[in-house]
């Protein structure tokens, strides 16, 4: 059965300042239809989407709704006409309940003579969040609640705004796989409703598993619509980088060698509990389970941003005190943390100085610490040549670069440092298919080089690919470990569930 | 300026000048005040005025440099002004009224400003305050002892050694430049060229980075802040020395007009670059603004109003550029 088309991009362009960001671009999005939109980073998916949304003009091309052509001058049109978008970010007031906040520039649904009545909003509030399996109490603030229930309250909005089509920029990317299920069945419920779903994702197997169709954008240009039926993941990951990746997870094998890293017991009140675990020379250990199950937090702490409880740390056999990040960082320790913006890139430094700054020292004279630019510049060079930093220039600015180029400067910081144990947090989430398994790669070569590496991350099919050893954490506790051979996705996702 | 026009003929477009006028707002404003100022007024492009207005630019650049470094690494500090006065309260009293010798009194300077800056530095360390808020508090207190300590009268019969720091000459420039010259130097090199500048700035530029590298950013602060006191308490002495008594009032407006030298000058409000050699010019563009408007006769109220004015529109140029030189930066990364 044909359904009708909602939403019909047709050959929209879009330059900046005389450079092409979108080409001709397409997008035919039918009623009831949950449509996946894939790309690498730079791709222009968020340009485009920005377009239909009113946030940004076109330069050419048109934008037909159920037949009509429509030109948003801002997102209240947008929405107005039944479109809403719903951010990687969220976009709620923090300190509004989600009652307020989904009820947001349509107060007057409830209001006479200008007063709202907060309990009627209040009530279709709860109506409309327990149709979507959200239960909250109408007084909780946003700021109390989780990732995935922001998520939510935010789909609610959307519905509450009666959206004939929702656009939902990477949705899942700090979503627990449960969270995920969950949402997907709203997504499915919705679509069933008639309202057609916009999914951009970087995740292949969710993309195949929740969407109808998807189009793969490309360098600003529209490669293809596919049937999700009709197409597979290496069909897509094909049209998305545009060339052939040797498979996913290319691990290598390294000899795996004594233990690095040993921790006994380290606890922090409230946030994990009795956690041990070591991890040798040459080895990936991975970390799997939700998110919020402490695994971040247990990093953090070994690395000395946060203060640890009780518990002991022992390097190469030797027992250490770690009190501050200085101290991991001399002991041989290197973090690549989970949020790339708050805690990795220093946004307004060259790409240079960002992968310098932790070894700036070795570059310096002795007495007074001048820095010997030409060494610096050397070994940045030698860094970004092996780490395949894509970048104009090292003193370009490092906010300039794609995601996966900035995180590959912020490993390559770290590998500067010829540190023993590498922890990487979520290294490639958020970013672009080729980088991504760049990352992969790099990995092998630095267990290869004897190096220890510990990757933590919510995406299964990366832990399993890449790691030696899994740890699998819930609620504050490491409640399975097993060998690479043993592990199932099934087997680490009892243990992580519970 | 078609994206299809080959990249050799690109090299000095017009988004080159347009990127180099926003970059250097402070220097282009200057030069077209001077410009309009030399034809205004006859006696602006003398020897003699000019002299003046970089010696009385002076105290504000040192002052203004010191609190580049502050800025840049992601702190604030808005009793610098009245730390100053106080300060030159302290040093006059001593010289004047106890008969220290100059060299103990501009010492006992330097510690009294360090002390009042690494207390700003503990509180907010310590408690996790916002230095805005913590440091106009503390600036009150400041201002408060200079009034409690100076009896509220001026101290005049400052020494010879004081009077030559802000009054002085040699080889027929004042004192002052060679001090300012002295902390430019300092600050340039010590922001572009060691090791403690990169870290500096990396704190400005994202203080939980900074943390995670390993940088110790507790101590860092407390260097600053001796830093910051340095300069605080040279600004002292020279405008002490220059008016040869402790002005009580010496400080009021200092703290705002530094800040808006500094942020006229490129070094942006939330830190991670600095401009040395722009703040500089803002300072000098500031004083320029209150030289002009004395050179024709306008109302000394007026000042604060054109003050006002152009720390508005340098802060709408602050803002606004870093978004144009977005955009020219997002092309050439499509590029």
């Amino acid at each position: 059965m044909e359904r009708e088309t909602l939403l019909h991009v047709k050959n929209v362009s879009k330059s900046f300042l005389g450079v092409k960001a979108l080409d001709k671009v397409s997008l035919e999005v039918k009623k009831g239809e949950v449509h996946g939109v894939i790309g690498e980073n730079g791709a222009g998916k968020s340009t485009l989407m920005n377009i239909i949304f009113g946030s940004l003009p076109r330069d050419e091309g048109e934008i037909l709704l159920q037949g009509r052509p429509v030109s948003f001058a801002n997102p209240a049109d947008a929405i107005a006409a039944g479109i809403s978008m719903i951010h990687q970010e969220t976009r709620l007031v923090q300190q509004f309940t989600a009652s307020e906040n989904i009820w947001l520039g349509a107060e007057k649904l409830f209001s006479s003579h200008g007063f709202t009545d907060n309990k009627k909003r209040d009530a279709a509030s709860r109506e409309l969040l327990s149709s979507l399996g959200l239960e909250l109490p109408s007084d909780k603030r946003v700021c109390d609640v989780s990732a995935a229930q922001m998520q939510l309250i935010e789909v609610a909005r959307a519905v509450a705004t009666k959206a004939k089509l929702i656009i939902m920029d990477e949705p899942t990317s700090s979503l627990s796989e449960r969270e995920v299920a969950a949402l997907f069945k709203i997504i499915r419920s919705l679509a069933d409703q008639g309202v057609s779903i916009v999914f951009i994702s970087h995740k292949i197997d969710e993309i195949i598993q929740i969407c109808d169709r998807v189009s793969i954008y490309r360098d600003g240009k529209y490669i293809r619509t596919s049937d999700i039926a009709e197409t597979s993941a290496e069909e897509i990951i094909r049209a998305v980088v545009g060339r052939e990746l040797s498979g996913i997870f290319p691990k290598v094998e390294a000899e795996i060698g004594e233990p690095v890293l040993e921790v006994r017991g380290l606890t922090r009140q409230g946030v994990f509990e009795d956690v041990s675990f070591s991890v040798r020379k040459g080895e990936i250990l991975g970390f799997s389970g939700l998110a919020g199950a402490g695994r971040s937090e247990v990093m953090q702490a070994i690395f000395g941003i946060d203060p640890l409880d009780r518990g002991e740390i022992y390097v190469e056999g030797r027992k250490v005190a770690i009190k501050h990040p200085s101290d991991a960082v001399r002991l041989g320790f290197g973090m690549v943390t989970e949020d790339r913006l708050r805690k990795g890139i220093i946004a307004k430094f060259s790409v240079a100085s960002n992968i310098s700054i932790v070894r700036l020292r070795d570059f310096c004279t002795r007495a007074v610490h001048f820095i010997r630019r030409r060494q610096e510049n050397a070994k940045v060079d030698e860094t970004i040549r092996m780490m395949q930093i894509k970048a104009s220039s090292p003193e370009q600015r490092i906010d300039s670069l794609s995601g996966g180029n900035q995180q590959k400067a912020i490993i390559g910081r770290w590998i500067m440092t010829n540190p023993k144990i590498l922890i990487l947090d979520e290294p490639t989430r958020g970013i672009d298919v080729g980088s991504k398994s760049e990352i992969h790669r790099l990995m092998g070569e630095f267990v290869k080089q004897g190096m220890a590496v510990i990757l933590i991350s919510s995406e299964l099919p990366e832990v399993l690919g890449m790691a030696d050893r899994i740890v699998v954490m819930r609620e504050g506790r490491a409640v399975f470990e097993c060998d690479r051979k043993d592990a199932t996705q099934e087997l680490i996702g009892k243990y992580a569930l519970g | 300026m078609e994206g299809s026009s080959p990249k050799a003929e690109r090299k000095f477009s017009s988004q080159d000048v347009v990127k180099f006028l926003i970059q250097n707002k402070a220097a282009v404003l200057l030069l077209i005040l001077c410009v309009v100022l030399s034809f205004v007024s006859p006696y602006f492009l003398t020897a003699k005025n000019l002299i003046n207005v970089v010696r009385q630019a002076s105290v504000l650049a040192i002052m203004g440099i010191g609190f580049t470094l502050l800025l840049s690494s992601g702190s604030m500090d808005l009793s610098v002004g009245d730390l100053m006065a106080m300060t030159g309260v302290v040093i006059a009293i001593l010289d004047a009224k106890i008969g220290v010798h100059p060299v103990l009194c501009m010492l006992a300077g330097v510690l009294v400003s360090v002390t009042g800056l690494c207390l700003n530095t503990f509180l907010v360390q310590t408690f996790k305050l916002p230095g805005f808020i913590l440091t106009l508090a503390t600036g009150m207190v400041y201002q408060g002892i200079l009034w409690l300590i100076s009896g509220g009268q001026s101290i005049s019969g400052i020494s010879d050694t004081l009077k030559f720091i802000g009054q002085g000459e040699i080889f027929r420039i004042p004192v002052q430049i060679y001090l300012l010259a002295v902390i430019l130097i300092f600050m340039t090199v010590l922001l572009r060229r060691t090791e403690f500048g990169r870290h500096s700035l990396a704190m400005g530029g994202n203080l939980d980075s900074a943390r995670v590298c390993g940088i110790n950013i507790t101590r860092n602060k407390y260097i600053i802040a001796v830093i910051m006191g340095a300069c605080t308490a040279v600004a002292a002495m020279v405008t002490t020395g220059r008016a040869a008594s402790a002005q009580l009032t010496a400080g009021s407006g200092t703290a705002m007009d530094t800040i808006a030298a500094v942020v006229i000058g490129g070094t942006p409000m939330e830190g991670g670059i600095a401009n040395v050699p722009g703040t500089l010019v803002g300072c000098l563009l500031i004083q320029v603004i209150s030289n002009g408007l004395n050179l024709l006769d306008v109302n000394s109220n007026w000042h604060k109003v054109a003050k006002g004015v152009i720390i508005v529109v340098a802060i709408i140029l602050d803002v606004q550029g870093t978004k144009i030189l977005n955009r020219f930066r997002m092309k050439s990364k499509a590029e």
